[in-house]
This record gives C-alpha cells, structure tokens and sequence, in this order.
C-alpha cells in the first residue's frame, strides 16, 4: 500500500471497521488481481464502459460530423423560407438567440447580354452565403468545379455553365439584369443548396443581396421566394423553431431543418443512427451480461470467505464493507480503464479513418461522459445486488457444511434486479421509454420460451445419452445432471448468438442496401426540357461524345382531378403527397409530371397488374404503389386527368415500386404510349458522364439552346462519403458487439468451472483417462454451443423479421444460411472455450486438482 | 474451576424428506474452564452438530448453552458473531483459511476484526510458535496440508480465545503431521489456559483429553472406558 494510502486509513475520518473492512478488501484485491480471479468481471467492465464510451464518444462526434455534412444540403442547420418578405423581428429574434443568419431571396427573371436574353433563376443572396457548405467555380464552362470562400459582391453576377454557353458569355462581360447592370464575375460549378427537383431546375445565377432592389424585377404580384438561412447551437435553433411555428402562416411559411428534412441522404443517416443505437444497446446488453455473470461467480468464489469471517467474529458492517470496497475498487479501475481504452479507440479509429471523414469532426459532448459511467456503475451495482445479498446471508455454519447456501428461493429477485439492470441501462442510453420497456418484455418472453425448450431440449438428451458411447454418455449425463445451470448457460449462449447474429446480418443488409444505391456509373447528369423534335439528335449528339441515353421520357404537366368519375383534387394535397417521406416529385395536388412509356422502366417493379404492349390502344396507367396506398387505388379504377384544358380518362392496369434514389427520372404515373400522342412535350433523362468527357458537355449544350443540363456529380459524391463513413462505423460497432459476445460466453463458461472442476477429481480418481474426460468436456460444450446456435438461429429470424419491417422499412429477409452457420458455429466456439476453459484441468494430476480445491 | 461452557436439555431436530429428523436429543453437561474435551462418536451420530451449537455457529431451537456466561440460546446472529470473536477460536479439517491472504495475513485476520493493536507483530509471535515464522509470506497453497492447519491453529489462538472448538483437526493429516498439530493445540490449551473441545475419531486424540463425550444416536453419554468407546463408537487407532 502506499503512504497516501497508509495515511488515509491510519486517519480517524472512517470507523474501525470500515477501516478494517478497507485493509482486508485491498489485502483480497491484490491477490485475486495476481491470481486472475477479477480478469472476467474487469474485463467485462472495461469492455462495457470503453465500448459505450468510444461508441457514443465516435457516433455523437460523427453525428455532429454527418449533420454537419447534411446540413450542407440546405446550406444552413435550419431554412426558413416564404413566399412574402420574413418579418424582420423574426431575424432579430435570431440573433438575440446567437444563431447566425443569412438571407436570400428567388426569382425567375430573363437576363441579357451580347444581345441575347435567356430565362435565369435568380438567387440574390448576402455575403453570409452558404452558412453550410460551399460553393465551387470553374474556369470554363462545364469545366471542373473548385471550392471558392469568395462571395458574390455588389455589382457582380455569378452564372452557371448553361447560362454562360447560352450568352457565349466571358468573364468580364456586362449582364442586365432588370433596371441595372451586372458584371459577370465567375462561373458557378455548384452551389451546396442545389434544386433536387430536376423538373423545376433552372439556369442559375447569383446577385448581391444589395443589388436586388436596383434591378426593379420585384413587382407585386411577382414570385418570389424568400428565404432565411439560420446556423447555431441545436439549443438555440430549437428555441427559435419553437418561437417561430407558431408564428407561421402555413400557406406563406415552410420551416426546414436537418432533422426534417426527408431526402435521401438524412433516410440513410436516419437509419444508420437507428442501427446504431440498436447495436450499442446490444452491446451494451452483451457486455452488462458478462458483468452480471462475472459478478455472481465473483460472489460465489466468496461464500466460504464469508463464512470463515463470520466464524471469526466478523460483524455484518466489516462484512459489507469489505465487499463494497472490493466491488467499488473494482469499479473505479474498471470505470477508469474502460474510459481511457474507450477515448483512445475512438482517437485511433477516427486517425485511422480521417482520410474517408469529414476534415472538422465535431468535439462531443458530456453526454458520453456520464453515459459511459453510469453504464459501468448501473451495471456493477445493480446486477451485484442479489449475488451480495446472497453472499451476505452465507450462514457461518458453512465452515462446517461447505453445501449451505444463503438466500433461498429467492431467485425472483435476482430476475428483479437484473431486469431493472437492464432496462435502466437501455432507457438510459436510447433515452426512449417505450423502446426500453418493448425491448425488455420481448426479451423476457424470448427468454421465458428458450428456458422451456432448453429444458426439454436437455431432458431430451438424457435419454439420447443412454445409447451413446462412453465419452458421450458422460457428456449428455453431466448435461442433464446441471440441468438447471445449463438451461440458464444455454439461455446465455443463445442471447448472445443471437445479439451477434442480429448486429452482423443487419450491418449487411445495410451495407448491401446502401451500395446497391450508387453503384459505379450512377447517372450523374439529368437533362431536362430537351424539345420532342430534338430528342433524336440529342441522343445522338452524346452518342457521339461516347455516351449512351438509354432512357428519355417525354414529360407533360397535367392535373388529376378525378377517380371513378369523382372529384379528388382535396384528396390530393400536397402534404398528403409528402407524408410518404418523399422528396422526389412535389407537384402533386397541383401539377404532376406525366409521362408515356411503351417499356416498364429500369428499376421499377410491378407489384400488381400486367404491363401493356406498346402498341395498346385503350388508355392506361400505371400508378407509383405509394401513391396507390394513400389514395386506395387499385387495378381497373378509372384516373381522370387534365392537360392544358383536355381531359381524358386511363385505367389503372397496373401498380410499381419505384426506387427514388436511383437517380433516374421517375414518375408517379406512367400512361402507354397512345395516350400523350396528341399533347406537347419535352424530354428528360439521365446518364453517367465520366470526369474525362466533361469538357465536351459545353459543345453539345450549345446545339441545344433550350435544354438545361444538371450536375448530380456532388450529389451523388456526398451521398457515397456519408455511407461510407456510416459503413466504417456500423464496422466498428460490429466488432465491439463481437468482443461483448464473446466475454459473455467466457464468463459463463468460466462460471461453471468450479463445479466441473469437483467432477472432473472424482472422475480422474476413479481412473477416467484424459482422452474421456477431454471428449466428454468438449462434447458437453459443443451440444450446448449447437443447441444454442440452432435456438439463437429461430431467435433471430423472428427479431429481424420485427427489425426489418417495422424499425429500419427494409424489405424482411429469410436468413436459411444461419440456421447452418449457427449451430456450426456455436459448437465449434463454445465446444472449443470449454476445452480451452477445462485444459488446465484435465492435464493436471489428480493430487494437484484436489489442492486445487482448497 | 468455573465452568465455561453449560449445556442444558439441548435438542435439535431437522426436517428431512417431509419428516422430522432428531438429531440431538436432550443433551446436557459442562465444561470448565481450562479443561479439554474430546466429543467422540459414529459418523452420522450428531458429533458436528452438536458443535456448531456449542460454538453458536448454528441457532439453538431447544435447550440452553450458556457461554462464557453468555445465554447462547438468546443471542442473535450479530451478537453470536462478536461472542465468537471475544471468546472462541476454530480449527476445521479442511484448514478453512482464505486462499487470498498470506499465513501471516490469517493469523492477524481475528486481531484485526476485533480492533487489537499489534496485531501483526502478535501474529508473527504466533507464526514463531507454531514454527512458520519463515512461512508468513506464503499464502495457503504454496503450503502442506500439516502448514496449512498450524497456520490455522495459531490463527485460532491468535485472539486468546477463552475456549476453542476444533472439527477433526487431524483428519486430514499424515500421522507426522497430525502429531505435530495435536501437540501444538495441547501446548497452547496448557499456555494460554484455554479450554479445547474437540470433536475426532482419532483414540489417540481423544485420549489426550482430560474428558471424552460420546455421541451415540444424538445422546450423549460420558467418560465411557476406553474399550466400551472403541466398541460403541467403532474408533480405531489413528
């Protein structure tokens, strides 16, 4: 001990026996930390408390990170935008609550130069702009994009490519823009808060703020869009969504956030932060397991101890604190440890990972902190409540009758105890009363059924083993005799199969999903408004350059305005639209984009109905599934729609699944080829165009004046950086949820070691050889390890199909492969711990083994 | 000679398979102070039993035991355990020392939990005694089983306990060995003037002692000759 130490007890602050019960806890500390006797329950804290650290320490940071990165898609954290000027108190509350704010306002205006005019999207914007993200120019038109920190000035215009190939514009060159005159500046290769609706796209340029008012485009009556762009603490943002809703005017305002917001990229992290918090609570479950486990063997290793201090005299107050010291001890460097392995795994793995992260990650904050240390005090605590309260009641007459126990038929409170455990621990980390508390009962019911097929299962292998060989017979024999304890083992082992299994199959599914996404030659360019008479020689023209259009959709804005000859236009909101978490098409309610097609498109499924031939007469319409589920259509009503005045009416002949994030065009309705003949249309569609052709996208452009081209590229890059980051993640925390698993099962087999230990003297002093008891050891481990793997197999196809469908909206999946590599597996890791576990003592001598005994 | 142990109309019964199972029946007698006893018997004859009573290891249900004027029978679990460390000392067959302390750490283990001041160089007086003192650093398993019961026989003197209790102090003992442990506990009975009871089938044990109990069925019966013990209790010699 050290002087510090010495002082402290020599001190009067504490009671004799608190004194006494201090020395003699560091005294039995010291000696069971030589001896390894505190390896499982250390190592099961460590890894509990450096697990929910490093993973809530790098998922908070690489939250921070991905909003941060999804919040360049607004370029901002929150926009408010509106269709009148924003009321300039609502600015001012902005800043009193410290956020950062930036303006701008949209419009469509026809610009000139060199005696030309063009239709521009225009963006007067202030000098604040982007609060997220950047924007990057080009030195040429269609040329490759570079970050830029400048800003446009007063008396500058930034345009896009198309708008400088359609002016045949230079730097330098003077554009009107209404009432003043611009000079142009720089060439826009991207702006962070690109327009994701292709139909709605536009040329794009950009003015000051500062120069709106002097162009006199601004008429009343004019559309406009206004927009306030806002960046702060998520504290502040809150406050200031909270003041503003009800301030809103619901026709006027539309307030978007990260958080709300429903694109694709924040589906992707929305699900990967699902994924996570199951998979840290998994482990967390796993890891508080191998706790509870090492803490009850940690106990039972000291009945005798507290029998013998009892004898001697003891009083329950040294008793207690003896125990409390130990486990507080235990704590402390546990706890201690745990945080310290946890903050370098998360350093080391973010160094490890910086080339595919984000440049600034984000400190986190207190919260993994505190989380990691009640995980580690909640579960030393609350699952050593019952094993000490069992080890306390140890009569001392155990000196005399080393089979007395104390505490009996009291197992419910252990169950109590542990319950509470866990659900404090899982309440704790997902902060979600009702995940905890459905998490906890299925839990409890899963285990309630496995304890009774792990009963009859072990029941029914008494009477296989009447048939076996003898290193069989003795392994199913001592299977049945520890009928009780290997139930509760076999529990243990399928719990923790199962945990596994569930984390790796959902971490590949996930993966394989956000993969096949963006496959390499994603399309990265759309082209919309290309002329039904240019169609061919567009396609042509890109053919020529090396790339292939395969599909090109004729495209016709229409209303639909009736099912089965009733009226549905109320029906038919825009939010009703929106409910269905998708920021593909947005007119609907007002104007859909309609299109004919004599082929099923690529990456569209039919999921009822038949597809038409191309040369059908009749009118049909295939209609998107969740379009058809919000308006309970199905096959045969009749869809009424109405183009430029014309109406006409279509069957429904069939219902598709689209896949929004294919970056293709898709369409809510399809009709067969017949029914748009006789209505106006433009063209769009979508291709790859690799880096290296890029350059020659101005020539071709050129040739058609009136199509607009749209890059996608940084889209599209953004999307595969964050799964790609998320991917590493879900990686990460596959392998703490692996080690979580494992220790789970090393404890329970260490806990059964004792036992096995007293058998196997008896058995080797009534002359079994090494081979026997070695086979009998393995064969005993591999029956529990298939039995648990077969059950954890079942287990598991039921939580993932629950998973699946009602947590992460993946199509469920029928996991065959597992009911193989289950049980396989299971014999094999636990058949093999056991051996590992029972080598030592199988090899020693028979005199040594009953010294071992004490 | 005052007595220092009283025991009156003790019986003891326990429930098996649904039945009622006597084990004590009526058992009475007293020990003075100084005096060793041996309580001998079949196994199966309620010898143990009637020592963890006497020791108040387990909780009289019937009968009085009075010790070190102390009413046994009254006294609760905490109070039991303080009369223990004041006034008793124990030696059981399988050692009973905590594996995680050395032999010097075990000896000191009863000063300590009853507040003693120099415990350890008291502990080292008795390590000396018992001929370990080169030994105190080692922890049981690094000892003989003969170590292992000296080190658990000063531990049992360590706190000069007015009376102590040993459970087959010898049973698991070579001969050599178990003579050693037998004369040490004899020594320390005429040093200390503590009274010894011991519970043995060892004769030779058993004759050292200036009484013998025999246990036959649960009753007790005293100073039978030594052939009649023999016969009764199926002694051997050890």
């Amino acid at each position: 001990m050290n002087k510090r130490g010495y002082i402290l007890l020599k001190s009067k602050l504490f009671h004799p026996d608190i004194r006494i019960a201090l020395t003699l806890a560091m005294r039995l500390l010291r000696q069971e930390l030589k001896r390894g006797e505190l390896t499982i329950i250390l190592a099961a804290l460590i890894l509990a408390v450096s697990s929910v650290f490093s993973l809530s320490l790098f998922s908070e940071r690489l939250q921070g990170a991905l909003q941060e990165k999804s919040g360049e898609f607004l370029a901002a954290d929150t926009v408010l935008s509106a269709s009148r000027p924003i009321d300039r108190k609502w600015i001012e509350k902005s800043e009193t609550l410290g956020l950062k704010h930036s303006q701008q306002v949209r419009f469509s205006s026809m610009i000139f130069a060199n005696n030309q005019m063009q239709l521009a999207s225009l963006r007067a914007i202030d000098t604040a702009y982007p609060l997220k993200g950047e924007m990057a120019v080009s030195q040429v038109a269609w040329g490759v994009g570079e970050p830029t920190e400048a800003s446009v000035e007063p008396g500058k215009i930034w345009l896009d490519s198309k708008l400088v190939s359609q002016l045949d514009l230079k730097v330098g060159d003077i554009i009107e823009v209404g009432s003043t005159q611009l000079e142009f500046e720089k060439i826009i290769a991207s702006v962070p808060d690109t327009d994701l609706n292709v139909f709605n796209a536009g040329a794009l340029a950009l003015i000051n703020l500062d120069d709106l008012e002097k162009t006199n485009v601004i008429q009343p009556g004019s559309r406009v869009g206004y927009q306030l762009n806002l960046t702060g603490e998520s504290d502040a943002l809150t406050e200031f969504e909270d003041w503003v809703m009800p301030l809103m005017n619901r026709d006027i305002h539309r307030l978007r956030s990260i958080n709300t917001d429903s694109s694709r990229l924040l589906r992707a992290v929305k699900r990967a932060e699902k994924y996570f918090l199951l998979a840290s609570l998994l482990g967390i479950v796993l890891a508080s397991t191998a706790i509870a486990v090492a803490a009850a063997r940690f106990c039972e290793r000291h009945f005798d101890l507290v029998a013998i201090l009892k004898t001697l005299g003891a009083n329950q107050l040294q008793i207690r604190w003896v125990f409390v010291f130990q486990l507080g001890m235990i704590s402390l460097a546990g706890i201690g440890t745990g945080l310290a392995i946890g903050y370098f795994a998360q350093i080391v793995i973010i160094q490890a990972l910086q080339s595919y992260l984000p440049e600034m990650i984000p400190d986190a904050g207190i919260r993994p902190w505190w989380l990691a240390i009640s995980t580690g005090l909640m579960s030393v605590l609350l699952f050593s409540v019952y094993p000490l309260l069992k080890l306390f009641s140890i009569p001392p007459l155990r000196v005399l009758h080393r089979q007395m126990q104390g505490l009996k038929n009291k197992d419910w409170l252990n169950w109590l105890f542990s319950a509470s455990a866990i659900f404090g621990l899982m309440w704790l980390y997902s902060g979600s009363l009702k995940l905890s508390f459905a998490l906890l009962v299925s839990a409890g019911l899963i285990i309630l059924i496995l304890l009774v097929i792990a009963r009859s299962a072990i029941w029914g292998s008494r009477k296989a083993g009447a048939n076996a060989g003898s290193a069989a017979k003795l392994a199913l024999a001592g299977l049945y005799r520890r009928a009780r304890e290997n139930s509760v083992q076999l529990i243990s082992f399928t719990v923790a199969i199962e945990l596994l299994l569930i984390v790796l199959v959902l971490r590949n599914d996930l993966l394989a999903e956000w993969q096949s996404q963006l496959p390499e030659g994603t399309p990265n360019y759309f082209a919309v408004n290309v002329n039904q008479s240019e169609i061919n020689k567009f396609t042509q023209a890109y053919q020529d350059i090396g790339i292939e259009i395969d599909d090109a959709y004729p495209v016709t804005r229409g209303r639909m305005v009736a099912v089965n000859g009733e009226y549905v236009r109320d029906d038919v909101s825009k939010e009703k639209a929106e409910e269905g978490d998708r920021d593909g098409p947005r007119s609907f309610g007002r104007e859909l984009n309609l299109t004919a097609y004599p082929d099923l498109p690529q990456d569209n499924t039919l999921v009822e109905g038949n597809w038409w031939q191309a040369d059908e007469t009749a009118y049909q319409v295939s209609v998107e599934e969740g379009v058809a589920n919000r308006m309970q259509l199905k096959i045969g009503d009749e869809l009424t729609f109405n183009i430029a005045g014309s109406e006409f009416t279509a069957k429904i002949s069939s219902i598709r699944t689209v896949v929004w994030e294919s970056m293709k065009p898709n369409f809510f309705m399809i009709f067969n080829p017949v029914v748009l003949n006789d209505f106006p249309s433009t063209y769009i569609t979508s291709f790859y165009v690799p880096q290296a052709v890029k350059p020659e996208l101005h020539s071709v452009m050129n040739q058609f004046p009136s199509a607009t081209l749209i890059d996608i590229d940084e889209i599209i890059n953004q999307i595969r950086d964050i799964t790609n980051q998320v991917s590493l993640a879900v990686e990460f925390i596959l392998v703490l949820v692996v080690v979580a698993g494992s220790l789970v099962l090393i404890a329970q087999v260490q806990a059964s070691l004792d036992e096995r230990r007293q058998e196997l003297v008896i058995l080797r002093t009534l002359g079994a050889k090494s081979n026997l008891l070695r086979n009998s050891v393995s064969l005993e481990f591999m029956i529990l390890g298939a039995l648990a793997g077969l059950f954890a197999a079942f287990a598991n196809e039921i939580a993932l199909y629950i998973l699946q469908t009602q947590v992460f909206n993946m199509p469920a999946k029928f996991h065959w492969q597992f009911w193989f590599i289950g049980p396989v597996t299971g014999a094999l890791v636990i058949g093999a711990l056991g051996l590992a576990s029972c080598w030592k003592l199988i090899k020693i001598n028979t005199q040594a083994l009953i010294r071992a005994l004490g | 000679m005052s007595s220092i142990l009283s025991v009156k109309n003790l019986s003891k019964t326990v429930m098996s398979n649904g039945e009622a199972l006597k084990i004590l029946t009526d058992c009475q007698f007293e020990i003075n102070a100084g005096e060793s006893v041996a309580i001998v018997g079949r196994s199966g004859s309620g010898k143990s039993t009637l020592l963890s009573l006497l020791a108040g290891l387990d909780v009289c249900q019937q009968g009085e035991i009075y010790l070190a004027e102390r009413a046994l029978h009254k006294l609760n679990e905490e109070e039991r355990a303080l009369l223990r460390g004041e006034k008793v000392g124990f030696v059981f067959q399988s050692f009973m020392l905590v594996q995680s302390l050395t032999a010097l750490e075990n000896v000191m283990l009863p000063l300590e939990l009853s507040h003693q001041s120099h415990a350890r160089q008291e502990a080292e007086k008795l390590l000396e005694a018992v001929g370990l003192a080169d030994r105190g650093h080692h922890y049981p398993n690094q000892l003989s089983g003969g170590e292992q019961q000296r080190v658990a026989v000063a531990r049992a003197f360590a706190s000069r306990p007015a009376i102590l209790f040993a459970d087959e102090p010898t049973g698991n003992l070579d001969a050599e060995n178990g003579k050693k442990v037998e004369d040490l506990l004899f020594e320390l009975n005429q040093a200390q003037g503590t009274t010894l009871v011991l519970v043995t089938h060892d004769i030779n044990l058993a004759n050292r002692c200036q009484r013998q109990l025999t246990m036959h069925a649960g009753k007790l019966t005293e100073q039978a000759g030594q052939d009649e013990q023999v016969e009764q209790a199926g002694l051997h010699f050890a």
